[in-house]
């Protein structure tokens, strides 16, 4: 193993993420508000122990490539240092004095998880704010892949990298170099945002708001300056186009490239995408009859909330707007199994993605055919291609470990805390699918500002583990890997 | 530029690593495990599928391909692929054909720029030069012809071993570029001192190596037979061409099918059936009194052992063909005499035919350890007119030798690139780019 180059690469990463967190720095400057310095200090902390980790780990002469091990660990220590780092300005600025909190936080955002332990987010200046949220947005599309589109030295390799990173269990390129495809995916990323904060702007929503909310959405992270959220606008059409642009983030990016360039067809031959589009269109129309009048004033009204709910959920964002703490059994559960399934690969949701659901239903079909005809051969495929066994074998353990994980974290957390089932098994599913907001006493009005330091380590364990879907971290973790 | 490779075999994935720095490259692979393990190491993308079916090469985005190197095992796959890609007129398409009786394909296509690559005429050619001057461990040939770097060893007994460069005095016809170490290519200067079991790599014309050998001190035997392990078709046109030219050739195959054809085929030449990996074998081909010995199966391990085998029981030479690229310094190492890389010299030939911008990648050295670049100056090069020793060429790379219309060159400092000159760079992998970039590129 390469560790030597490994943080080299991190000292890298680190001293340009000090460089963003100077942007955040010019509200202080605009709004007159106090945490300029804290914001300074932090990119100055951060951008100082990068540029002296760069230095002390110069390679030596010839030894700057890496290896197929130490990619595990460039993309674990890339996020975890990002996180720890960036939960400075939270500290600094004293919006959170427990480290664990500004810790949870900060994963939180980087994962763009948007679970919060900010009990009243209105009351921190525009700076802080920004920086929550724009670390959901560096997120969302990555860390790594940002890092591979700035740094040509990660050229080599960076197609396992980015395979580490970028969610979904293949990952494809767009142009024979990957620096080029970084680019051009942070490209798209950045254009559909931009058109966000346009279109929230024109619905009314002021500026700053917009480009938060614009960060929030588009990464699926679900952070925003308010503390009733999204409700605080009240305002059907902004609802709708943080709807639509909320599915548009749990599609495929590759495709949506596609898209924008004249190729239509990639898009809507894609078997995910319409299993994606179904899914949620199906979940839309049971939960809005399921809770007909009962809750909200007319059929439409209930139309508006439960669209824009169940894509909020489906889609990892965690917009915490509505109550749906108060909606009956059916529609809770039913929320609570589409923070299961996520969204597509390659986009910037959580979850275990439509895609590996999709090839577990099919597994599923396969094995009862084999009942029926033991002598079959049924292969299993997607968009006409067959998914070679290997692949098949990974998703299976994927889900399986996923749901080991789960069951784990779900079970440490109750250990550690005196809280009720649906709290317990709501955080720890809303934390590992990169949700935010569960149920009980973390469902979407209140947070996770009252669970004990263990828990909160735990889960922000589980919301890395889940953006970095699971092999990266758990490989670390495996005594083999560690091994000469 | 865009180039599209077919086939990421040995040939196909050597090309594509070493031309990756500098160009945008797709390859095509039918192996989904080839596929993803090279999508891996290398930064290029890698579409699984189908050489030949128009699909997969749309998908490549072949229409906007500057070169399409059809490399891949099947023939017939690469003379689809390349015909496909001349229909949509692809500028440049290079397309290796291992079996003779497909070479007139290409010759269709008559509307596009289509090189044949045929790796049994490229290994036959570098085998009978190597048996032509067995002094010369390698040789490559660079200038259109015009000029040769070989590859020569520096033995124990040779009066040149403990000199330093400069005081074997001003060389008018040839220049030494690097040396090879224990593994290991530098560029020397004036300074360094030649040791026992160095290599040395010279550039000069193609009648250079007589003065050479004056120089090393070494007498040439004349080799008058040889035994040839393997009846495939490379085995087969190498003994005709050596029993053409009046050696003593006898071959011998495992399979006696093979062995009977080839004893059929080739009168003058005595064929036996046999392991070569068998002293019983070998003993009844007489190799302890041969004078060269030559494993060309397509099995390394085998060409490997039966050298060994051979050269333990006497044989003067030894040669062996091999295509795993890890097997080089160790079969160096055990005193086989010659090993040609099938994949080096086929890229090596396919590169030759890239000129790509003014700058021709003419030939990889030991497996990439070194390269060697042509250019052309032209209006655009910064080193028109300066002296050479003005211009400061980056460490790691030295100027080999300047061709002026037919005239060959030894650069010294006071030499001055003019146009139209086509100058000859000998430099490591790390200093190509600075390389280029100085010249202009």
């Amino acid at each position: 193993m390469n560790i030597r180059f490994t943080l080299h690469i991190i000292g890298n990463i680190l001293k340009f993420l000090g460089l963003l967190m100077l942007v955040p720095a010019v509200f202080p400057l605009i709004y007159h508000e106090d945490d300029l310095w804290a914001l300074i200090m932090s990119a100055l902390i951060t951008s100082g122990f990068g540029f002296i980790l760069e230095r002390l780990t110069k390679p030596r002469h010839g030894k700057n490539e890496i290896e197929r091990k130490d990619g595990f660990l460039v993309a674990t220590l890339a996020w975890l240092g990002a996180s720890l780092f960036g939960a400075l300005p939270y500290i600094a600025y004293g919006a959170l004095t427990n480290p664990a909190d500004a810790f949870f936080e900060s994963v939180a955002g980087f994962t763009t998880t948007g679970a919060s332990v900010i009990t009243d987010i209105e009351a921190l200046p525009h700076g802080i704010l920004f920086w929550r949220n724009f670390s959901q947005w560096l997120g969302g599309m990555g860390i790594i892949v940002l890092g591979i589109a700035i740094l040509p030295r990660l050229a080599v390799g960076g197609m396992q990298l980015m395979g580490l990173e970028a969610p979904g269990p293949t990952t494809e390129k767009i142009t024979p170099r990957i620096t080029e495809t970084a680019k051009k995916l942070w490209a798209v990323y950045l254009g559909i945002s931009c058109l966000l904060v346009l279109s929230l702007f024109l619905a009314g929503m002021p500026l700053f708001d917009s480009v938060l909310h614009s960060f929030s959405t588009m990464s699926t992270g679900g952070f925003s300056p308010k503390n009733i959220s999204i409700a605080a606008y009240n305002s059907a059409s902004i609802d709708a186009i943080i709807t639509v642009f909320m599915f548009i983030a749990g599609m495929n990016f590759v495709l949506i490239y596609w898209f924008l360039h004249g190729d239509y067809k990639r898009l809507f031959r894609n078997s995910e995408f319409k299993f994606y589009f179904l899914l949620n269109a199906t979940a839309i129309i049971l939960i809005t009859l399921e809770l007909r009048t009962s809750v909200y004033h007319d059929i439409f009204e209930s139309f508006r909330y439960v669209s824009f709910q169940v894509l909020s959920i489906s889609t990892t964002t965690g917009f915490a707007t509505e109550n749906f703490d108060i909606w009956p059994s059916f529609a809770k559960w039913f929320l609570l199994l589409l923070m299961f399934f996520g969204g597509c690969a390659g986009s910037t949701a959580g979850g275990i993605k439509i895609i590996r659901t999709m090839v577990l239903f099919k597994k599923g079909h396969r094995e009862l055919q084999k009942i029926i005809y033991p002598r079959a051969v049924v292969p299993i495929r997607i968009d006409k291609k067959p998914i070679s066994d290997e692949i098949l074998s990974s998703i299976t353990s994927f889900f399986l470990l996923y749901l080991f994980i789960y069951l784990f974290g779900t079970l440490v957390v109750m250990a550690a805390e005196d809280i009720s089932l649906v709290t317990a098994i709501s955080a720890c599913a809303a934390t590992l699918g990169n949700i935010g907001p569960g149920l009980g006493d973390v469902g979407p009005t209140s947070n996770y500002a009252h669970l004990t330091n263990v828990t909160k380590v735990v889960l922000s364990f589980l919301m890395m583990t889940g953006r970095l879907e699971l092999f990266t971290i758990l490989v670390l973790i495996t005594p083999a890997f560690w091994k000469k | 530029m865009h180039i599209v490779i077919i086939g990421a075999g040995q040939v196909g994935s050597f090309l594509a690593r070493n031309l990756s720095h500098e160009h945008d490259i797709v390859i095509i692979e039918k192996e989904l495990e080839t596929a993803t393990r090279l999508q891996e190491s290398l930064d290029v993308l890698i579409i699984n599928g189908d050489g030949d079916n128009p699909e997969v090469l749309k998908e490549a985005h072949i229409e906007k391909a500057d070169v399409i190197l059809a490399v891949s095992g099947d023939d017939k796959t690469n003379i689809l692929a390349s015909s496909y890609s001349a229909s949509i007129g692809v500028p440049k398409i290079v397309v290796r054909i291992r079996d003779v009786d497909y070479l007139e394909y290409p010759k269709i296509l008559e509307k596009a720029e289509v090189d044949v690559v045929n790796p049994g005429a490229i290994i036959s050619e570098k085998i009978t030069s190597l048996i032509n001057s067995p002094f010369a461990w390698k040789s490559e040939t660079l200038a259109r012809g015009k000029i040769k770097l070989f590859k020569l060893k520096v033995e124990e007994h040779t009066p040149i071993v403990g000199h330093k460069l400069s005081d074997l005095g001003p060389a008018k016809a040839w220049i030494f570029v690097a040396i090879s170490r224990d593994g290991k290519i530098t560029i020397p200067t004036g300074e360094t001192r030649l040791k026992a079991d160095d290599y040395i790599f010279a550039l000069g014309n193609t009648d250079v190596l007589h003065k050479l050998k004056q120089l090393f001190g070494v007498e040439e035997e004349e080799i008058k037979s040889a035994v040839i392990v393997g009846c495939g078709r490379l085995g087969m046109g190498v003994a005709r061409t050596l029993s053409e030219k009046g050696l003593k050739v006898k071959l011998i195959d495992s399979d006696p099918g093979r062995a009977q054809r080839a004893a059929e085929t080739l009168h003058q030449v005595r064929v036996f059936i046999g392991d070569a990996t068998d002293t019983d074998t070998l003993k009844e081909a007489n190799v302890d009194s041969i004078d060269y010995f030559l494993a060309l199966t397509g099995d390394d391990e085998k060409n490997v052992l039966s050298a060994l085998l051979a050269k333990n029981l006497g044989a003067k030479r030894t040669t062996v063909l091999y295509t795993k690229p890890d097997y080089i310094d160790l079969i160096e190492a055990i005193a086989v005499d010659r090993a040609i890389s099938v994949r080096l010299a086929v890229a090596n030939e396919i590169l030759s035919l890239l000129h790509i911008g003014g700058v021709a990648h003419v030939a990889l050295v030991e497996e990439g350890k070194a390269e060697v670049l042509e250019f052309n100056i032209d209006e655009d090069s910064k080193i028109v007119g300066k002296a050479l020793k003005d211009i400061h060429f980056p460490e790691g790379s030295i100027v080999g030798i300047a061709l002026r219309g037919d005239e060959i060159i030894i650069p010294r400092g006071d030499y001055i690139p003019a146009l139209g000159d086509r100058v000859i760079i000998f430099t490591l992998p790390e200093a190509v780019k600075k390389v280029e970039s100085k010249m202009g590129q």
